[in-house]
């Protein structure tokens, strides 16, 4: 998948790998690699931003401990999160459903004469 | 873990990206959790050290294109400033500065030799100007010694060196105030050896780079008019076809400054961070 299209949706990903539990950022990319079995291939550093600005919209929290001597920020999934997760996935499935209504009903593409 | 040459120094490239954001220690210290869990990962696959860094880095992203994005996120909405946008707001501003200088000093050297050489023709107020221009210089000297200090120079042999600059610029000033060209050359001079050893010194505060741009701005603009005065068969005089000439490349050196700055600013504004180098 290109890297464009993936970030349209980056923020409904993140939050359903944060569905599972708590997760720090390394972790929560490895969970996009492994439950996408490796399709998801963004440079890593780009999901920090996302879980930012979803922790800002409210729907992710964030607190901070120490681990093996380094400073480690775990996000939770608030219940605004869980809120906007189950939207969103609806959302998803309506926009899923009709693509493949459309594709079907089409049928093979392009057309043969 | 100790010896992670390759991850502090992109920690460190990437600190100067995000040089001077509130949140900047907290998205490091993420950046850095990150990194080295990579690392340990790569180590566990039977990555050798050095190998096992560079991948963890290669995931990551380059450093320009985390931090435009790290910012991007903070402002949501919002341009973020680029290196390349700064770098056009500077040019940008010295150019500006370097048309207003070569106005003002043009003014000035014509003005104040009148007043000192033919004071029955001065009028009142290039006489209270000349008197403000001595102050001005007096207090830049003063300003220089404070600069000095501030950054721990002034026992320093740069900095004593670049005292003298500053003073003696400004005592030229004082005394041959139409020797623009000379004094200001003298003064600039002197800023720029006391801030060039503290470029990334935090506690060199704006006021002290603007001062050093307006500095080169009316440097350059003395040139322009050392050039101009050389060329001219007589002294002084200034028609109002020059006038016009200088006011209109005041405005057309504005206006393309405006536009190289909106354009770079259109460019950090694509959500391609590729587009940042």
């Amino acid at each position: 998948m290109s890297q464009q299209a993936l970030k349209g949706h980056l923020d409904m990903l993140v939050l359903a790998v944060l569905a599972d539990g708590p997760k720090h950022g390394y972790a929560v990319i490895d969970a996009l690699r492994d439950r996408s079995d490796e399709a998801f291939d963004l440079p890593e550093g780009t999901v920090y931003p996302a879980l930012h600005r979803l922790e800002r919209a409210g729907l992710l929290r964030s607190e901070w401990s120490e681990v093996q001597g380094r400073r480690r920020r775990t996000y939770h999934l608030t219940d605004a999160g869980t809120t906007g997760l189950a939207t969103r996935a609806a959302e998803w499935q309506r926009f899923v459903a009709s693509v493949g209504d459309v594709i079907g009903r089409s049928g093979p593409w392009p057309a043969s004469a | 873990m100790a010896g992670l040459r390759l991850i502090d120094d992109y920690l460190a490239a990437l600190a100067a990206e995000l040089r001077g954001h509130p949140t900047a220690d907290d998205a490091i210290d993420e950046a850095a959790d990150h990194l080295h869990s990579a690392v340990e990962r790569h180590l566990d696959r039977g990555a050798s050290f050095q190998d096992a860094q560079r991948r963890a880095i290669a995931s990551f992203g380059g450093p320009a294109a985390i931090g435009h994005e790290v910012l991007s996120a903070q402002h949501e909405g919002a341009r973020v400033p680029t290196r390349l946008s700064i770098t056009c707001g500077r040019i940008g501003l010295v150019a500006v500065l370097a048309a207003a200088g070569a106005v003002t000093s043009f003014e000035v050297s014509r003005r104040y030799y009148e007043v000192l050489f033919r004071p029955e023709e001065a009028r009142p107020w290039e006489t209270i100007g000349y008197v403000l221009l001595a102050v001005s210089l007096i207090a830049v000297a003063a300003f220089g010694l404070g600069l000095a200090e501030r950054l721990g120079q002034r026992g320093t042999g740069r900095g004593q060196a670049a005292f003298t600059l500053v003073a003696v610029g400004a005592g030229i000033g004082i005394v041959v105030p139409w020797a623009v060209p000379a004094w200001a050359t003298l003064v600039v001079a002197g800023f720029a050896v006391l801030l060039s050893d503290a470029r990334h010194r935090a506690e060199v505060g704006w006021h002290a780079w603007l001062g050093l741009i307006g500095g080169v701005g009316l440097l350059t603009g003395t040139a322009w008019t050392f050039i101009h005065e050389a060329l001219r068969p007589t002294y002084p005089g200034t028609a109002v076809g020059e006038r016009l000439l200088l006011g209109g490349f005041l405005l057309i050196t504005l206006a393309t400054s405006l536009g190289a700055a909106r354009l770079a600013g259109e460019r950090a504004a694509l959500p391609e961070a590729a587009v940042l180098d």
